[in-house]
């Protein structure tokens, strides 16, 4: 399946779009293994919207979704 | 509220002085904003922008807790410093600040850690200002307010990118939002002035709204925000 993925802040650097800016999947498969595809750190894959719903590492994908994945940021002082 | 920041009604000369405050809050939650007291944990690049707009929002009473001086460093984005305040406390700055924008609003500043604040500090609190720049700091913060029973407003900057949550008393989200105690994006992505300055913005939108108890939700959320493309997401969390 294509999915449409948004790596947001320093895990755009994981991006794996093709020409097209799409990612590509095995049909049936969950963020978890999308971000394990991707090579993002898991421990750090806390806030994750599929379609403008709220996700998780479980969430089921399915072909065309769009997904965002953003990393806590730290810093304020 | 747990606290009453100001002892005597607020004069009309004192609303006049606010009336373009009481379109946004309604009148009852101007004088819930002159009534309450906040504490804001770290003075910098979060923390200035927060104390100057809630003493402009009419606070009655701010603690300020940080243990730092200025550095050179700090210039870029904190409000309180500037070129003639490089070594001086940053609580000193905050007291001057906001005795030169609302001198009716009380302040208290603690030139300390936060682990080493009064158990008062929290209990007389009705909100807290998560302006810290660690994980542990953060998480340390977030325990003493949930055994206190204080909303915490929490935001984090990284480069174009920041975060904003409101974390309500009993809630566990920044344990949740953070994995661990490990060094941040904001080191390679840097803290630059106009990210603070909008986390900060968020950040006392929200404190405002929780004081005046305007559109309040029961469901923990973060906001996002991407300022390189120009867009901000609300999720659950």
């Amino acid at each position: 399946m294509r999915l449409k993925v948004n790596l947001m802040s320093l895990f755009a650097k994981y991006s794996k779009e093709d020409s097209e800016g799409f990612t590509h999947l095995d049909h049936g498969r969950t963020i978890k293994a999308l971000a394990e595809h991707l090579g993002l750190p898991l421990e750090r894959v806390k806030i994750v919207t599929v379609n403008g719903q709220q996700g998780g590492l479980e969430t089921l994908l399915s072909d065309n979704d769009l997904v965002y994945i953003f990393p806590p940021a730290i810093g304020g002082g | 509220m747990k606290s009453n920041g100001t002892t005597k009604s607020p004069q009309p000369e004192e609303l006049e002085r606010y009336r373009c405050n009481l379109g946004t809050v309604g009148l009852d939650g101007q004088r819930a904003l002159f009534s309450s007291h906040i504490v804001i944990v770290g003075l910098g690049g979060l923390g200035g922008h927060v104390l100057e707009q809630m003493t402009r929002a009419g606070v009655g009473y701010i603690t300020g807790i940080d243990p730092d001086v200025f550095e050179p460093s700090n210039l870029n984005r904190q409000l309180l410093s500037d070129v003639d305040s490089i070594g001086v406390p940053k609580v000193d700055a905050a007291r001057q600040r906001v005795q030169q924008v609302r001198p009716e609003t009380g302040f208290l500043g603690i030139r300390r850690h936060h682990e080493a604040a009064d158990e008062e500090v929290w209990a007389e609190a009705d909100m807290v200002f998560d302006c810290l720049d660690s994980i542990a700091d953060r998480l340390s913060l977030a325990e003493m307010c949930l055994h206190a029973g204080c909303t915490l407003i929490h935001g984090a900057i990284a480069g174009w990118y920041g975060q904003v949550a409101v974390v309500r008393p009993g809630s566990h989200l920044l344990a949740r939002l953070y994995p661990d105690t490990g060094p941040g994006l904001e080191k390679e992505l840097g803290t630059p002035p106009f990210t603070a300055a909008l986390c900060a913005s968020l950040m006392v939108a929200e404190g405002v709204k929780a004081i005046c108890a305007i559109q309040q939700k029961d469901q923990d959320r973060v906001t996002y925000f991407d300022l390189r493309d120009g867009l901000l997401w609300s999720v659950d969390a």
